[in-house]
C-alpha cells in the first residue's frame, strides 16, 4: 500500500474515529468530575425550554460577541457558520441535494474568515497581547485545511469526487483517480479532525458544561 | 509596546520585591514563593471542587476579549492589566505548564509557561484589581467566569502571605474569643441592641423587640457587624418588618456577625467562619438562617454551604432578608405607606445579591411598594456595574484612591445619570463604597439600605 492509498483509504476512518472518541472522552471526563462548588450566575433561564432557547440563539447568532466585540464577531460568526455550512452542504451534496458551488462558497468563507481573524489578532493591541502561538496555529490550520479542500474541489480529474466520498461511506473507497491535491486535502482535513477534540477548540463540548453544569446550576 | 509590568525584564530587580498595592501581614521570602505556589495549586486541584470550572475555564478560553468591554475596571482604566482574560492567563499559563500534558510537552506553543517570582508579583497586582463582580461572565460566549479564576488565584496567594492585612486581622478577630470582625464585646453588643429597641419604642410608640438567643425561632438572623453599629436604620427596618409580619426570629449573642471575608481569599477561613455561623443557628435549633443586607455573606451561605458546611448542618436553609421580607409582602403580612418615602429612589444591584444570588425582582417589588418614585439606573440587573468595592476591596484602605478613581468610576457616572436623590444598596460593603464615592466625586445623593426605606413606610399595628 502506498502512502497515498493509506491517506485516501484508511486515514479518513482513523481521523473520524479519533475525533469521535476524543470528543466522547472529553464529554465523559467532564461529566464524571465530582460535584464542584456551586457557582451559579444569575439569571438562569427558566426550564429546559428556556435553556435551549438561549443556547440555540447564541449558537446561531453569537449575540454575546455581537454586543461587545463587533469586529471579532464578524470573523468568528462567519468562521463558525462556514464550518457548519461546509459540513451540512457537503452532506447534502453527497446526497445529491445540493450543488458543489455551495460547498465551495462555504470553503471559501472558511479560508477567508481565519485570515481575517489572524489579521485582527495581529492588529488589535489587546487581542495581540492575549494571543499566543496556539491561537494563530489553530486558525492557520483550519484555514489551510479549508484551502486544500477548496483546491481539491476544482475538477482535476474527470471523475466526480462524490464517488470517492460515497465509496468511503460505503467502506469501499476507490482512490485510484485522486491527485496529489486531493490526497493533501484529505490528509489535512483528517489531521484537523483528529486535533480538534484535543485542542482548546473543544469548546463545542466545554460550552455545554460551563453553561448547564456551572452557570445554570440550580442545586 | 508592551507595558513594563508585563515583561520579565522590567526595571525591577528579580531579587527584590516591588511595591505591592496593599500591605500584607507576613509574606513568604521571595525565593520560596514559586515552590509554595505550585504546591498550593496542586492542593487546590486535588480538592476537586474546582476541577470542572478550572479545566473548562483554563482549557478552552477563546481569548476573544469580550470580557474587557464588560469590565468596569478596564472601561475606566483602559489598562491592559485590567483585561480579565489577561489576568486569568497569568494562572492559565502556570496551570497548563505543570498540570496538563500538552503544556508539559509543548510549552509556550500551547500558552504554557514556567512560573517565576515576577509572575507572582503580577498576580498580586492583577488579582487585587478585580472586583470579582462576575459582570464579565454574563456575556462570555464560552461562559468562562474570570471571577472564579481570580478567587482561586487569591486563595493561592494567601498561602504565600499575600492578602490585605485588613481582611486577615478581621477574620482572626472573628474566629477568636470575641467572635466578630469589629471586635465588639458582648456587653457592648447587648447595649447596642437595647439602644435600638429604645429607638424603636421612641419612634413608633410600640414595644418592638430584637429577640436574643430564642431557641427554636423560625429565623436565625445575622447581619454584617457594621450594620448593628453604623446602619441602625437598616436594623430598625428589619426589626419592624419581622414584628409586622408576626415572625419568630432571633439574634445570637454568641455569633451575630455574618461577615465572611474568606470568600475573597481563603477556603480554609471561609469554611471556619461559615461553620461557626451554622453552629450558632444549630445550637438555637433554628432551621433557617437569614442573612441581613449583605451580598457576600449571602453568597457564601447559598453557594458554599453544601461544600463546606458540616454534614449535621446540611438541612439548614440560608436566605437573604430581602427574600424573607418579599415573602411577607406577597403573603400580605406587611403593608407599606409609600408617601413616607417621597424622594426619587434608584436601586443598585449588589453583585453578590444579583449575579451571585438571583435577587433581582424581589427588592424592586419591595421598593415599588414602599417608595413614591422609583427609577432604574442603566444598565441594571445582571448588567449592573459593581460599586467598585467588590471582591472585598472596599475594606482595603491601601486601595482607596484606586477604588475612587478607577473601580468606582463607571458607578459614579451611572448614578449621576439617574438624577435620583437616594440610591438604595442593600449591602454593607456597597454602602461603604458608595458613600465614599459620593464624597470623592461630590455627588448630591444619599445612600440607604432597603430596610431603611421599608422601615419608614411600614404600617405597624400594636400587637395584643
Amino acid at each position: 500500500m502506498t502512502s497515498a492509498e493509506f491517506i485516501a483509504g484508511i486515514f479518513p476512518y482513523i481521523a473520524v474515529t479519533l475525533c469521535l472518541l476524543g470528543t466522547a472522552w472529553r464529554f465523559v471526563r467532564w461529566l464524571s468530575l465530582p460535584p464542584h462548588v456551586k457557582w451559579t450566575l444569575y439569571p438562569v433561564p427558566e426550564g429546559l425550554t428556556g435553556e435551549l432557547k438561549y443556547m440555540v440563539k447564541e449558537m446561531f447568532t453569537f449575540e454575546t460577541l455581537y454586543k461587545f466585540n463587533r469586529r471579532l464577531w464578524f470573523g468568528s460568526f462567519s468562521l463558525h457558520m462556514a464550518m457548519v455550512g461546509t459540513v451540512l452542504f457537503f452532506i447534502l451534496y453527497l446526497a445529491g441535494w445540493s450543488t458543489k458551488l455551495v460547498v465551495q462558497l462555504c470553503l471559501l468563507a472558511l479560508v477567508i474568515a481565519p485570515i481575517y481573524i489572524i489579521g485582527l489578532r495581529m492588529y488589535d493591541k489587546n487581542l495581540r497581547l492575549l494571543s499566543n502561538f496556539e491561537e494563530f496555529f489553530n486558525l492557520a490550520f483550519l484555514g489551510g485545511a479549508a484551502a486544500a479542500g477548496l483546491a481539491a474541489s476544482v475538477p482535476h480529474v474527470p471523475v466526480s469526487l462524490r464517488l470517492y466520498f460515497l465509496g468511503l461511506m460505503e467502506f469501499r473507497p476507490d482512490a485510484s483517480f485522486l491527485s496529489t491535491v486531493h490526497i493533501l486535502a484529505v490528509f489535512l482535513g483528517g489531521l484537523f479532525l483528529m486535533y480538534l477534540p484535543f485542542s482548546k477548540m473543544v469548546h463545542y463540548v466545554s460550552k455545554y458544561f460551563t453553561y448547564h453544569h456551572i452557570n445554570w446550576q440550580k442545586e | 509596546m508592551t507595558a513594563a509590568y508585563m515583561t520579565k525584564e522590567n526595571e525591577q530587580s528579580k531579587d527584590t520585591d516591588p511595591q505591592y498595592p496593599f500591605r500584607s501581614e507576613k509574606i513568604l521570602p521571595r525565593k520560596e514563593r514559586v515552590v509554595r505556589f505550585l504546591e498550593t495549586l496542586q492542593e487546590v486541584l486535588g480538592a476537586k471542587i474546582y476541577n470542572l470550572p478550572l479545566e473548562t475555564y483554563l482549557g478552552t478560553c477563546a481569548k476573544c476579549n469580550n470580557c474587557a468591554e464588560q469590565c468596569q475596571v478596564y472601561q475606566a482604566s483602559r489598562d491592559q492589566r485590567d483585561l480579565p482574560a489577561w489576568r486569568s492567563d497569568l494562572l492559565r499559563k502556570v496551570y497548563k505548564k505543570y498540570f496538563t500534558t500538552s503544556g508539559k510537552l509543548l510549552g509556550k506553543l500551547v500558552g504554557a509557561e514556567a512560573l517565576s517570582e515576577e509572575d507572582i508579583d503580577n498576580m498580586v497586582d492583577a488579582f487585587y484589581r478585580c472586583n470579582m463582580c462576575r459582570r464579565c461572565g454574563v456575556n462570555c460566549p464560552l461562559a468562562v467566569d474570570n471571577a472564579l479564576i481570580t478567587r482561586v488565584g487569591r486563595v493561592i496567594l494567601e498561602r504565600l502571605g499575600f492578602v490585605p492585612s485588613n481582611m486577615t486581622l478581621s477574620t482572626r478577630t472573628q474566629l477568636g474569643e470575641i467572635g466578630n470582625t469589629s471586635a465588639i464585646p458582648k456587653a457592648a453588643f447587648i447595649d447596642t441592641l437595647d439602644f435600638l429597641e429604645e429607638e424603636l419604642l421612641d419612634e413608633t410608640g410600640i414595644t418592638i423587640p430584637i429577640p436574643r438567643d430564642i431557641e427554636g425561632a423560625e429565623f436565625f438572623f445575622a447581619a454584617p457587624v457594621s450594620d448593628y453599629i453604623m446602619e441602625a436604620d437598616t436594623l430598625l427596618g428589619i426589626a419592624k418588618t419581622f414584628y409586622a409580619a408576626g415572625a419568630s426570629w432571633t439574634v445570637s449573642m454568641e455569633n451575630f456577625d455574618a461577615i465572611n471575608y474568606g470568600l475573597f481569599y481563603s477556603d480554609a477561613d471561609l469554611e471556619k467562619v461559615l461553620n461557626r455561623l451554622l453552629e450558632a443557628a444549630n445550637t438555637l435549633k433554628c432551621k433557617t438562617i437569614v442573612i441581613g443586607e449583605c451580598g457576600h455573606a449571602t453568597k457564601v451561605g447559598l453557594l458554599f454551604q453544601k461544600v463546606y458546611g458540616q454534614p449535621e448542618y446540611q438541612g439548614m436553609k440560608v436566605k437573604n432578608i430581602i427574600e424573607v421580607s418579599h415573602n411577607f409582602l406577597t403573603e400580605g403580612k406587611v403593608t407599606f405607606d409609600p408617601t413616607k418615602n417621597p424622594e426619587t429612589v434608584t436601586y443598585h444591584d449588589p453583585c453578590n445579591l444579583g449575579r451571585g444570588s438571583g435577587l433581582y425582582e424581589q427588592p424592586r417589588e419591595l421598593l415599588k411598594a414602599a417608595v413614591m418614585h422609583f427609577i432604574e439606573m442603566t444598565p441594571n440587573r445582571q448588567m449592573n456595574y459593581c460599586c467598585g468595592g467588590g471582591g472585598g476591596l472596599v475594606v482595603v484602605e491601601d486601595l482607596h484612591d484606586w477604588r475612587m478613581s478607577t473601580a468606582g468610576l463607571k458607578k459614579v457616572e451611572q448614578l449621576r445619570a439617574t438624577g435620583a436623590k437616594l440610591v438604595c444598596a442593600p449591602c454593607a460593603n456597597c454602602k461603604k463604597q458608595l458613600r465614599e464615592l459620593m464624597r470623592a466625586h461630590k455627588l448630591d445623593m444619599g445612600v440607604v439600605g432597603l430596610h431603611d426605606l421599608l422601615g419608614k413606610a411600614i404600617v405597624l399595628l400594636r400587637k395584643a
